[in-house]
């Protein structure tokens, strides 16, 4: 049976008109739900976190009526009604919150949301913050369940789209198309490579941060951060292992030093330099140091940095990555640069830092 | 991973409730397996340098997101 979450409200920490105010790009960073929607109820805005619990692409969404199209779940009193009742009180209650459960084929999730409505135009925003996810009410009615993407995208695997079991598109990519792209980095701007592949690894970071958030709360019923450390670690690595890029493993033998490692197995983009260059002395692994860096940062909420140390492209028998305080980067970075290389010379340089904590 | 409030204050019920059980480690390991422990409490016990954002708040995944 539903019951009405008792938590602080998401905007209990901000301005919370001043989302209106925030880029898409912004938007797709928060861990929760966001749904622009204007004062009739069309969709102007919708992030990443939202398509990915609500399993729709945010193409087949924008544009669209939500209530009548969307989610159909919520066309009823307790939220369309209090939708319309706050749009015609035209912001003088700045923010409404109230429980609900969302309806979906695939399931049911205890939410909570707050209206909020922007400061200096027509549009109103959803918040959504997911409380739990469970199965689907078989007497629920299924004219009433929210939108699936074949409903708003019918066809689309004619038209050359594959999405996997969570609706996310995905492209299947053979190992070439890897090796081809660092080829292409190799010929037009080979200095670019660590820079340009570090901040892609952030950036996807921080979407993969989302992802594992789902996985977490629809396989194990809670946030990414509650669980294990072991488990929060074997869940980053089992999905990086799954796309193919290689077998991860973190090491935290030294986190009470300040420096966590990631040892990587078989990475491909070190084994893409390898079949290209066959180079000797070049590290290739900022993606995935980059990408590590910025999934642990949003369980630790620190800057951290993940640095390679050692890769398979420079003759180890292995990579390994350093996750470590963004104030401590330029230690790692200035170390590196010197030539050093391995977990054992970098973390060295740390300890010989005055700032670094030192274990026993 | 940081929430913003809400539901975060949950969850992190639940966190709080777990650490709770396990005596504070003195080097922000914990005592027996301190990989058993919330992974945001053991992250967040590490002795990293750096301020510490506000895990409840909206600035703070912005703050990230702009890095």
């Amino acid at each position: 049976m539903f019951q009405p979450v008792d938590s602080a409200p998401v905007s209990s920490s901000f301005d919370a008109s001043s989302i209106d105010d925030r880029t898409d790009e912004e938007l797709d960073a928060l861990p929760f739900g966001v749904v622009c929607l204007d004062d009739e109820g069309i969709v102007l805005r919708y992030n990443l976190y939202e398509s990915r619990f609500a399993r729709l692409d945010r193409n087949a969404v924008l544009g669209r009526d939500f209530f009548r199209e969307v989610a159909r779940c919520t066309r009823t009193p307790e939220f369309e009604g209090r939708f319309r009742a706050f749009v015609e009180d035209r912001g003088r209650t700045p923010v409404e919150r109230f429980p609900y459960l969302f309806d979906f084929a695939f399931g049911t999730q205890e939410v909570s949301i707050e209206l909020v409505r922007a400061r200096e135009a027509r549009r109103n925003y959803l918040l959504v913050d997911r409380v739990h996810v469970a199965p689907p009410r078989p007497s629920f009615p299924r004219e009433k369940l929210a939108a699936a993407q074949q409903e708003l995208a019918p066809g689309e695997e004619q038209k050359g789209v594959r999405r996997d079991e969570a609706e996310r598109r995905v492209v299947q990519a053979p190992y070439t198309f890897l090796a081809a792209f660092r080829a292409t980095c190799d010929r037009l701007a080979p200095e670019s490579w660590p820079l340009f592949a570090g901040e892609w690894g952030v950036q996807w970071g921080r979407r993969l941060a989302i992802e594992l958030e789902a996985y977490a709360l629809e396989r194990a019923a809670a946030s990414l951060g509650d669980l294990s450390m072991r488990r929060a670690g074997d869940a980053i690595c089992d999905h990086l292992r799954g796309l193919g890029l290689g077998s991860p493993s973190f090491d935290y033998d030294f986190a009470a030093d300040g420096v966590i490692a990631l040892h990587v197995e078989r990475s491909a983009l070190a084994e893409a330099v390898r079949k290209t260059r066959r180079s000797e002395g070049e590290l290739a692994c900022h993606l995935l140091a980059g990408c590590a860096g910025s999934v642990l940062s949003s369980l630790a909420h620190r800057r951290l940095v993940g640095r390679e140390v050692a890769c398979v492209a420079a003759g180890a028998e292995r990579c390994t990555h350093v996750i470590v305080a963004n104030e401590r980067r330029a230690i790692v970075d200035q170390a590196l640069a010197a030539g050093e290389r391995g977990f054992d010379a970098i973390r060295a340089a740390l300890r010989a830092s005055p700032s670094v904590p030192r274990s026993t | 991973m940081t929430t913003a409030g809400g539901i975060a204050k949950t969850r992190e019920t639940g966190a709080s409730d777990s650490a709770a059980r396990h005596p504070r480690p003195t080097r922000g390991l914990g005592p027996l397996d301190p990989l058993a422990r919330p992974a945001s409490a053991f992250l967040a016990e590490l002795p990293w340098e750096g301020p510490v954002l506000d895990p409840d708040g909206l600035e703070a995944a912005v703050f990230l997101a702009r890095l």
